[in-house]
């Protein structure tokens, strides 16, 4: 398989696909934990969940409430829709995650990435899951809204 | 209300339909492949797409090569573009030249009961506005809305022009799953790039000046009947 910009394949298989993420996000909670150094303490946080409760659910696949494997889908998703605009690099993924977007020296837009001022690991660490839904309208509208 | 019959056509089976997707679609067992055609991504979009509001089983399909490479050459550059605009401080832009699958999709059954806007008459028959599929730049609720009171009206689905390809070519829009009507369903990886208004390979956003009505595709790998053409590099046109 041709990997002109060098991201092979088998690096970003997510274990679910869209669809399937929807029945147990566990995989891909691990898989995304795995290849962004993503603790178990960051993620427990940003849903608001014990981390050991957290731990336990990933690794006995029990102890999360529903709504708390919605928080946990929510989160897989849209990482999933960020790396997908990416087309899966690995790299550039790591640079929207840890790199501080600058200040606004403007009024905002609705495609104005909504971790503006921060970088966007600390945002949803800091937001939680509404921070999550936010970035997730924010990478959808960029690609599917009328922008004008 | 029943389906108008004269301005009605049939989906055959038997038949090559095309569509891209990112490579997640095609990196997992066959057995995930039939995902392709279910209509969940429309149906969970955030803000609908051409012809469908958010929460509309919807699975876009095109009746040829060039069109499919045309529609997706659009959102491909858009994409890009936008990572431009917004995130070249964050040193994040999508990558100018990118990999996705081609489905080659043939269905098991036919679908009858399919508006075809392209049938004289139809548009009005139907209450669409004619100028409004055939605009590239973007979509419209009136699109959203017409396609819902298509579907109200019994019909399965709709065949309509593509705004985006330069030569004639359609779309074939269907409004249910057909992940359990499938002969066949093979992916094909296939790359899009970018191109500057010289022709050269777009690979500078800060000193290249973009080409906002061409790109370039090959298949990568194994090619479909037809594709011979897209073995190297080749431009395709489209509006934007």
């Amino acid at each position: 398989m041709s990997t002109t910009y060098g991201t092979p394949v088998q690096d970003f298989i997510i274990p679910e696909d869209y669809n399937s993420i929807e029945e147990s996000p566990s995989s891909s909670v691990n898989w995304f934990q795995e290849r962004l150094d993503l603790s178990d303490e960051y993620v427990s946080k940003v849903i608001n969940v014990r981390e050991d409760l957290f731990s336990n659910w990933k690794n006995y696949h029990s102890g999360l409430t529903p709504s708390q494997i919605e928080k946990v889908k929510t989160f897989s998703i849209t990482l999933t829709h960020l790396l997908s605009y990416l087309n899966f690099r690995h790299d550039l993924m790591m640079n929207i995650l840890q790199n501080s977007s600058e200040s606004p020296h403007h009024e905002l837009t609705p495609l104005t990435p909504p971790w503006i001022g921060t970088s966007l690991k600390s945002y949803i660490e800091s937001q939680g899951v509404s921070g999550l839904e936010e970035v997730d309208r924010w990478v959808q509208g960029l690609r599917w809204s009328d922008p004008f | 209300m029943p389906p108008n019959a004269a301005y009605s056509t049939t989906v055959a089976s038997g038949k090559s339909f095309y569509r891209i997707t990112s490579l997640i679609f095609s990196a997992g067992p066959p057995s995930t492949y039939p995902n392709v055609v279910n209509g969940k991504g429309a149906k969970k979009s955030r803000f609908g797409n051409r012809y469908n509001h958010p929460g509309a089983t919807t699975i876009y399909l095109t009746e040829d090569l060039e069109t499919c490479f045309a529609e997706k050459m659009f959102y491909f550059q858009r994409d890009v573009v936008q990572g431009i605009d917004k995130l070249h401080p964050l040193s994040a832009i999508p990558p100018f030249q990118q990999t996705f699958a081609l489905w080659e999709i043939e269905l098991l059954n036919p679908i009858t009961d399919v508006a075809d806007l392209n049938i004289p008459g139809a548009t009005a028959f139907f209450a669409v506005f004619p100028s409004l599929p055939l605009n590239p730049s973007r979509d419209y609720e009136h699109l959203k809305d017409a396609r819902a009171n298509i579907e109200s009206q019994g019909h399965n689905g709709i065949v309509v022009g593509s705004s985006r390809v330069t030569s004639p070519g359609n779309m074939v829009v269907l409004f249910d799953d057909q992940s359990k009507n499938l002969a066949s369903i093979t992916p094909y990886d296939v790359e899009f790039r970018l191109i500057d208004i010289h022709g050269a390979p777009f690979v500078n956003h800060v000193i290249q000046t973009l080409d906002f009505t061409t790109g370039e595709v090959q298949f990568a790998g194994t090619i479909p009947a037809g594709g011979a053409k897209y073995s190297t590099w080749q431009r395709v046109d489209f509006n934007h």
